[in-house]
């Protein structure tokens, strides 16, 4: 019986030792408070720039940081990010007219967390009068 | 995985100082590896039986191992991906990531503790059947003198 009871000690020590489990600590949920996506995004077309405007929910304006302004280069679905704004308008000025121009805008919270960015919205900058 | 091997040499080490050593080598030998004892004292059968079993369970033991190591891995990576993550599109994307690697993990931990379980149960069942038939030997060879000639016997027992 002795016998016994060592052989099952022993599997069950082998057992445990052997197969550790490495993989806790799963989080268990999504914790990311990120900002509310900006909305009515407006693009006005001008000689060589443009003027972005859109809105932004009040109550969300206390723990906003900035909104960041990116172009969307629809060719290649890549983003760059073209500057920051407080305010709801953004101009993009020294554009080389006769081509089309894609932005987005996001907004990023005191935490440094970014929302969704709107969808792109794209227009035609004319060039400047000779 | 990598304690298995200083445990195993811990239990070895305490079979050979124990008192079940002298009942013969031959449960030492079957502690070392299941099936070894078996062949030993001429039970071919039953040890190729238990070789052969606990072979294919340790391989698929070790198998299972490194692709939980690699789950864990990517699971971590995920979840360092997901925690450092300043955008909500790429913190939602690493944290689906992240579960279907804790998800996988978790799955093959589970696979890994049956395979475990069933290498460990070949081991006692060969250790069982050491100690309860081991005693029982059989010559494997005999020598009968029979008038002007004699007849050598080759004994196997499974």
């Amino acid at each position: 019986m002795k016998r016994f009871a060592m052989l099952t000690l022993v599997i069950l020590v082998v057992s445990y030792f052997g197969c550790s489990r490495e993989h806790r600590d799963l989080p268990t949920g999504f914790l990311f408070d990120a900002p509310p996506e900006p909305a009515n995004l407006t693009v006005n077309p001008g000689a060589e720039l443009a003027t972005l405007e859109w809105s932004f929910p009040g109550e969300s304006f206390g723990s906003l940081d900035h909104f960041n302004v990116y172009y969307y280069y629809e060719m290649f679905d890549m983003m760059e990010q073209i500057g920051t704004t407080t305010d709801t308008t953004f101009i993009d000025s020294f554009l080389v007219g006769n081509l089309y121009y894609c932005y987005e805008v996001s907004a990023v919270n005191v935490s440094g967390l970014e929302g969704w960015r709107t969808g792109p919205v794209c227009v035609f900058v004319t060039s400047a009068a000779p | 995985m990598r304690k298995i091997v200083p445990v195993t040499v811990i239990l070895v080490l305490l079979f050979t100082s124990s008192s079940y050593a002298a009942e013969g080598k031959a449960v030492l030998y079957s502690a070392l590896f299941p099936g070894w004892g078996q062949f030993r004292v001429g039970h071919y059968g039953r040890g190729a039986l238990f070789l052969g079993t606990e072979i294919v369970a340790l391989t698929s033991l070790i198998i299972a191992d490194i692709q939980y190591d690699r789950a864990v891995e990517q699971y971590r990576r995920e979840r360092g991906y997901y925690l450092t993550s300043t955008y909500i599109g790429d913190a939602e994307e690493h944290y689906l990531n992240m579960q279907e690697k804790w998800n996988s993990a978790e799955d093959l931990h589970v696979y890994r503790n049956v395979l475990a379980g069933a290498a460990a149960g070949i081991w006692a069942a060969s250790m069982i059947d050491i100690i309860m038939n081991g005693g029982d030997r059989e010559p494997p060879l005999s020598l009968e003198i029979k008038g002007n000639g004699f007849f050598v016997t080759r004994t196997f027992s499974f």
